[in-house]
């Protein structure tokens, strides 16, 4: 008897465990826990380390290569493209010593506490892949490529229109030029008609393989990277920094350096050489305009 | 009357159980329902962490040092490519830092089951992925569920619980008609047997003496005495079958309820001077023989109150069938006491009601004597 009152026992402890089992295997992962707080980056002080946009991270690159050829100190690390906010966000918590912007800074940016640094011009043209049969394109070709109404360049080869992701600053520079283009944009991505790439690296990458593509892109990284792409006109003017300097060419954004205060001094000796006479030569041959002047207060 | 009660014995054991079924039905398939949905969110939050990790590995692999300030980029990317579309989603780097992500406003969520996975790039462990589905629509499937299947448990209760006692109820009620025909049938057959020993023993004994005293009378000749003797047993021989009549009417059997009623209530007028009124549906045809007896006793036992208690002049008999009802109706114009009274002939007329199934009521009409109202099942119940 005191057997089986055992076992009458044990069922409901047999089925309490396995229905605890059944629960613990559908009661899914432990939530994530309080963040850990966030530390203070603080990279190699040896060296100085830049990175931002990818508009100008090519220009970065020739200078520093500019600046250790010339024996710069401290040597400049230029890092890979991760975006202008991203530039803004590293530089404030410190992970760079100075952040690449090729827009201006949001409010919100602006309250980090940043200095701001005028850092030229860069200009935005329509980039296209060689086997492109055209010259360039006139507002309204473009408009009809974004509706996707335009499919074929007049010889029948396929037009592959490429699409910057939302945030890119060089979508600006486009809306300037041509009205109604942010909308026919805006509806490209909702409709996903187009492919979108979220790096100038990517962008660049897609522009080369893709027969019959075409996007914008800076002007710099293709001069800088000497990239095998075709630059088109709009509306029969050919983008150049003269027809940016004379206005002609609307598509250009204005390159910033940010930085926090207490790393301008570690850059100072790599600020005055960017603003030299000779890095203004290194601009225009990598097709960036250089800045004016530094401005007052820069180191 | 039935020694064992099925209806609390079924209510004990079948309670329990029915409860235990009912409760069963209710929770088991929500409860099925919710595991086997929660299990599918949370796979379906694990497969998202495991593709935002893998999207995560690469970002991580371009950019070592600034992958994290570069997240807005790829969470656009992957809700672009519908990867994304969870309430949540969260990452943490290598030192359980949390990364910005800039994926807008959360949505509020009421439940959220975590899917997670771990990123390991460059040969180490880089960051955690954790992705949040809501659980608000599984609980809501649940609720929907759990009330559908409350109203099947219910049901299913009922059905288990109510049909059976429903069922036992009919048959004790069954049984105590049966019991009570049992009863009524064994008490017929005792007066029966009495008033057979009455007629054949006493009955016999008495007519024998009167032979005697006859005999008697022609051998001494006529004398004061020998007539009031002769008289004497006149009177005991004459109530002696009386008694046997009362006792075992042998027309109820030989004529019928309503030729038997009929006949009765013409004796009893002429016997007691009562004049009876009835109104007997001549088509009520045989009826069981329990049925017809209690009946004709009920009649007799009434209109016997009525002469002694009430002091009337006439007296109503009615008695129709309605249905499966036998309706039997005695009213008088008597003295109709100011509450009904036990003790007056109507236990034994409410007790042969109650063996049957049927039921008694008994009115004051103020002014206008007594009605006793009496309904008997004439199908077994």
């Amino acid at each position: 008897m005191s057997g089986q009152g055992g076992g009458f026992l044990q069922v409901p402890g047999g089925l309490a465990v396995t229905l605890a089992a059944v629960l613990l295997g559908c009661a899914g992962d432990p939530p994530p826990p309080p963040s850990a707080p966030a530390r203070v980056q603080n990279p190699d002080p040896s060296a100085l380390h830049v990175g931002g946009s990818g508009a100008m991270t090519p220009l970065a690159m020739r200078l520093a290569e500019a600046w250790a050829a010339r024996g710069g100190q401290p040597a400049v690390v230029v890092a890979e493209s991760i975006g202008t906010g991203g530039g803004v966000r590293a530089a404030a918590d410190g992970a760079l010593d100075l952040g690449l912007a090729s827009r201006p800074l949001t409010p919100e940016e602006l309250r980090l506490g940043l200095t701001v640094l005028p850092a030229g011009r860069d200009v935005v043209v329509l980039a296209a892949h060689p086997s492109v049969p055209v010259e360039g394109l006139s507002s309204n070709e473009l408009l009809a490529l974004h509706r996707g109404q335009m499919r074929h360049f007049p010889d029948g080869t396929p037009a592959v229109l490429l699409l910057r992701d939302r945030a890119e600053s060089a979508n600006r520079a486009l809306d300037l030029a041509v009205p109604g283009i942010r909308q026919a944009r805006e509806e490209a991505y909702r409709e996903r008609r187009h492919r979108v790439l979220y790096h100038d690296s990517a962008m660049a990458e897609a522009l080369r393989a893709t027969r019959g593509a075409l996007g914008v892109f800076p002007l710099g990284a293709i001069v800088s990277l000497r990239l095998p792409l075709r630059i088109l006109a709009l509306d029969g003017v050919q983008p150049s920094l003269e027809n940016v300097e004379s206005g002609r060419w609307r598509m250009s954004r204005q390159l910033l350096l940010v930085a926090r205060p207490d790393r301008l001094p570690r850059a100072a000796a790599f600020l005055r050489f960017l603003y030299s006479a000779e890095a203004a030569q290194l601009y225009r041959a990598s097709g960036y305009l250089p800045p004016a002047a530094p401005p007052e207060g820069a180191p | 009357m039935i020694p064992f009660d099925l209806s609390r014995w079924f209510r004990r054991r079948m309670l329990p159980l029915v409860i235990a079924a009912a409760g069963i039905l209710l929770v088991a398939a929500p409860l099925s329902y919710h595991l086997a949905k929660r299990r599918e969110l949370w796979q379906e939050a694990r497969a998202r962490a495991v593709h935002v990790g893998a999207a995560l590995r690469g970002e991580i692999e371009l950019r070592p040092l600034l992958w994290r300030y570069d997240m807005p980029k790829l969470t656009e990317r992957l809700a672009a490519e519908g990867l994304l579309g969870v309430p949540r989603l969260v990452i943490h780097d290598a030192d359980g830092v949390a990364v910005p992500l800039d994926v807008g406003p959360e949505r509020p969520v009421r439940g959220l089951i975590w899917g997670r996975a771990e990123v390991v790039a460059l040969g180490r462990h880089a960051a955690t992925v954790w992705v949040g589905a809501d659980a608000a629509p599984l609980w809501h499937g649940t609720a929907v569920l759990a009330a559908v299947f409350a109203v099947l448990a219910v049901s299913l209760g009922a059905v288990l619980y109510l049909l059976p006692m429903r069922a036992i109820g009919t048959a004790q009620r069954r049984i105590r008609v049966l019991l009570g025909q049992l009863a009524l049938t064994l008490q017929e057959e005792d007066r029966r047997r009495i008033a057979r020993d009455l007629h054949d023993g006493a009955g016999q004994a008495l007519t024998a003496a009167r032979l005697r005293l006859l005999a008697l009378e022609r051998r001494v000749g006529p004398g004061e005495e020998i007539a009031d003797l002769a008289r004497l047993l006149d009177e005991a021989i004459a109530e002696l079958r009386r008694s046997a009549y009362a006792l075992a009417p042998p027309a109820l059997e030989e004529l019928g309820l309503v030729r038997a009623l009929e006949r009765h209530c013409e004796a009893f007028a002429t016997a007691t001077g009562l004049q009876v009124q009835r109104e007997i549906d001549p088509h009520l045809g045989r009826l069981p023989p329990t049925v017809e007896t209690a009946c004709y006793r009920i009649v007799q036992e009434a209109l016997s109150n009525i002469v002694r208690h009430a002091g009337a002049r006439r007296a109503w008999v009615r008695l129709a069938r309605d249905s499966n009802w036998l309706r039997l109706s005695i009213h008088d114009d008597g003295r109709a006491p100011p509450a009904p009274a036990e003790g007056q002939g109507l236990p034994g007329i409410r007790e042969r009601a109650r063996l049957l199934g049927g039921t008694t009521s008994l009115t004051i009409l103020p002014g206008q004597g007594l009605r006793l109202e009496v309904r008997l099942p004439v199908e077994p119940l």
